[in-house]
């Protein structure tokens, strides 16, 4: 009889202690009753004040017990699920998903590498490279097309990524109206807004403004989201030494306060409605002011996100895949690999921002293939190594004996593939070979393998029915911002 | 150089502001023009982290330091210097478009512009076009800085330089603007400077101005 058994399926990675949560707990609760949010928004504002808070004009000071029945009513499972349904998000504590991020204004050119304002053909190719790739299971735009109008970018963007690919959805929304119609599609693909809400198949990126401030637009569409049960984070994008204080703790005491103060108003709206929480911390760049999306600060600042989501048991999201450099190079691909592998031990769910250059600005079809890859890595990582008899092999390593080999063996046979990962696009050819091939540095091996996606790719996902019904409700909305005529924001 | 001039530059350097104070205070108790004190000290001093910045032997926050140890010797002396020197290098009018809530780097900016000697006046975010010219009108500025962080705001930049045009005022102050969607292209075609940060930023205001 074995006793005391304690198996390791994978790495037990811990920044903080949960003395050292809590005290960033305690902290953030302190912001929200002292010094407060300032909500722009009156019914967000008549919601926080019936409920309890102290409210003048619009500064709301929220007091603990309030944050605390919002973080017991949130649920601590949230899934989105894609058009077709066996690709699933289950957000919950340590389970890990990659995916990208939204409305990056350039975008690398697949033919000619060239850095131009992204079009909607991007967004188009995003779809057909993301469906290609399995280590990354949810989508969102990553450009933001230029060419259309950008009062409803969002509803051609959604369009234009799911015309060829059925994984989940993460996106932004312009406003509140926008949101409706973005709801309204996906409710023509679930067939039905109570569908849509038991199985939401899109997630919405909504934040606050650090320090301390709801704007308008952004708490309508948070309301919104927890109205129809479509999954919302409300993630700071604060930046430390710029708009939070530049010593981490502080930063992220800050940044937790005003995604604390959001789930507050999101669960006051409509209690049990999905919420991920987080905080999308960076620090800025002391030469060049630039908000970094690779510092060590940022991943560390990440990973503790994914602890708060345990300690809270809220679905957190997280941020990796990206980089600062403005190609596909050397820089890139270190800080593709140093950021996902670190959201993996974080924890953090919704991973976002994968396919990033640029510091967000840059957009890269080829990116996202270089994260694929780093994530089948960091997969294969997480399965650890499985030991037991049959994975100990004692009987086989005693009948090869002295000398013998094992590539023939059965064992190898029936074993290899489930051990060993086999890259897709990493190089493993010794010098001669390589060179016999081309001398294709990894980047050149993926851009043309984007290359042969973007131009195999041609029947859309989408039914004529989902396709006529997502025009038609496009096409509304493009009349009604006629009629109003509405300003840009 | 003037050993008072050195001392105050030494003390902005080492960003210690109650000594740039002081120090100014005792420069003019001992005779010495403002003018003087602004040129080999303050000023001076001032050039002197701008050069470190650029070497990244300093970072933001020191600079935005000894910008404000500047300012306490530059607050001093204001009120004392007469005629043409009390203009200055000019004003500043600095602001966020409509509808963009982006803000902080337009107020780093703001506090670079300040550190170089200009007066800046930060209309904050969400600025509608009228504001900024009736602003830049109302000041006298030389200088009227955009920010725009998103391509839904950006065309708020044209159809501000149009009201300034149409208010009769383009000609006389130059625009600058900035914000991570921009382009030197995109600048150049509504009549704009560029920068593509506030270190930059600087540089072009002080080539507007000279
Ligand atoms: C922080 C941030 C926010 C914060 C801003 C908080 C604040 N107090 O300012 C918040 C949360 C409010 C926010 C909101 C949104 N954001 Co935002 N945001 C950012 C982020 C991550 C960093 C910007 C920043 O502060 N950088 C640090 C500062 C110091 O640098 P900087 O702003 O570039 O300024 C420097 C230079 O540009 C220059 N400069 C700037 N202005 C000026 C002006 C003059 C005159 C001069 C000379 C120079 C100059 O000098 C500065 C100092 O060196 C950027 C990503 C990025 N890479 O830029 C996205 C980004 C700008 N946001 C983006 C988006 C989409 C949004 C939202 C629409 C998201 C949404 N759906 O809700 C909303 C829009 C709200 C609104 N109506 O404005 C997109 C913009 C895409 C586009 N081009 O249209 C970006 C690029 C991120 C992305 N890829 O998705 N955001």
């Amino acid at each position: 009889m074995l006793t005391n058994q304690k198996v390791n399926s994978g790495p037990n990675f811990e920044l903080w202690s949960e003395e050292q949560l809590h005290e960033l707990h305690l902290a953030s609760l302190k912001i929200l009753e002292n010094t407060g949010v300032v909500v722009h928004d009156a019914e967000a504002l008549k919601l926080l004040k019936d409920a309890g808070a102290f409210v003048e004009e619009n500064v709301a000071k929220i007091p603990a017990h309030m944050v605390e029945d919002a973080i017991k009513s949130a649920p601590s499972r949230v899934t989105i699920t894609g058009l077709d349904e066996k690709k699933q998000l289950n957000l919950y504590r340590n389970n890990v998903y990659y995916g990208l991020g939204t409305d990056l204004p350039s975008f690398t050119d697949p033919y000619t590498g060239k850095i131009r304002e992204t079009v909607l053909d991007d967004v188009i190719n995003v779809g057909k490279v993301t469906q290609a790739c399995d280590n990354i299971d949810f989508i969102a735009s990553l450009g933001l097309a230029s060419d259309v109008d950008q009062r409803m970018v969002d509803l051609y963007h959604l369009k234009s990524v799911r015309m060829h690919c059925d994984k989940p959805n993460w996106t932004t929304a312009v406003d509140a109206d926008s949101l409706k119609a973005l709801i309204d599609m996906s409710a023509v693909s679930a067939g039905g807004y109570e569908e849509l809400r038991r199985n939401p198949t899109f997630g919405v990126y909504n934040e606050p403004i650090s320090p301390l401030v709801y704007s308008e637009e952004a708490v309508q569409k948070l309301m919104m989201c927890a109205e129809y049960g479509i999954p919302s984070t409300w993630a700071s994008g604060i930046i430390a030494g710029a708009t939070g204080p530049v010593t981490l703790a502080g930063c992220l005491a800050l940044g937790n306060a005003e995604g604390l103060g959001g789930l507050v108003i999101h669960q006051l709206k409509r209690k049990g409605s999905p919420f991920i929480l987080g905080i999308v911390m960076s620090i800025m760049d002391m030469m060049t002011t630039v908000s970094s999306y690779a510092s060590p600060e940022f991943i560390m600042a990440h990973a503790i996100v994914g602890q708060l989501g345990r300690f809270y048991d809220i679905p957190t999201y997280g941020t990796g895949g990206c980089s600062d450099s403005n190609v596909l190079d050397a820089q890139a691909g270190m800080e593709a690999a140093f950021t996902n592998f670190t959201a993996a031990l974080g924890g953090t769910n919704l991973t976002h921002d994968n396919g990033y250059l640029g510091a967000g600005l840059i957009g890269s079809l080829s990116m996202i293939m270089l994260d694929d890859e780093v994530n089948g890595y960091i997969k294969r990582f997480m399965r650890s190594v499985e030991i037991n008899s049959d994975t100990l092999a004692l009987d086989l390593i005693h009948e090869v004996g002295h000398g013998g080999e094992f590539v023939s063996k059965t064992h190898t046979f029936q074993n290899f593939r489930k051990e060993l990962y086999m890259p897709k696009h990493a190089n493993r050819k010794q010098y001669q070979s390589w060179r016999m091939d081309g001398s294709k540095p990894i980047d050149k091996v993926i851009d043309e393998r984007v290359i042969e996606i973007i131009e195999s790719v041609k029947e859309p996902l989408l039914s004529a029915h989902e396709i006529q019904m997502y025009d038609e409700i496009i096409g509304e909305r493009e009349a009604k911002i006629k009629v109003e005529g509405l300003s840009y924001v | 150089m003037s050993l008072f001039g050195n001392e105050i530059k030494e003390a902005i350097i080492s960003l210690d502001i109650a000594s740039v104070g002081q120090l100014t205070n005792k420069a003019l108790a001992d005779g010495v023009k403002p003018k003087q004190i602004l040129d080999d000290g303050l000023l001076i001093g001032m050039a002197v982290v701008g050069e470190r910045f650029k070497r990244s032997e300093m970072f933001v926050p020191e600079v935005l330091m000894a910008a404000k140890a500047m300012t306490e010797g530059l607050n001093i002396i204001k009120p004392l210097l007469a005629g043409e020197d009390a203009k200055g290098k000019g004003t500043v009018v600095l602001g966020t478009v409509k509808g963009d809530l982006h803000d902080i780097g337009k107020r780093i900016v703001a506090m670079m512009f300040e550190g170089a000697g200009f007066d800046v006046i930060d209309l904050g975010y969400d600025v509608k076009p009228e504001e900024f010219v009736s602003k830049v009108k109302e000041t006298n500025a030389c200088i009227v800085g955009m920010s725009a962080m998103l391509t839904t705001t950006m065309m708020q930049m044209k159809i501000t330089v149009d009201a300034l045009k149409e208010a009769g005022l383009y000609d006389k102050v130059g625009v600058m603007v900035g914000g991570a969607p921009l382009t030197v292209e995109y600048a150049e075609g509504i009549g704009a400077k560029y920068s593509p940060d506030a270190q930059v930023a600087v540089e072009v205001a002080n080539n507007i101005v000279q």
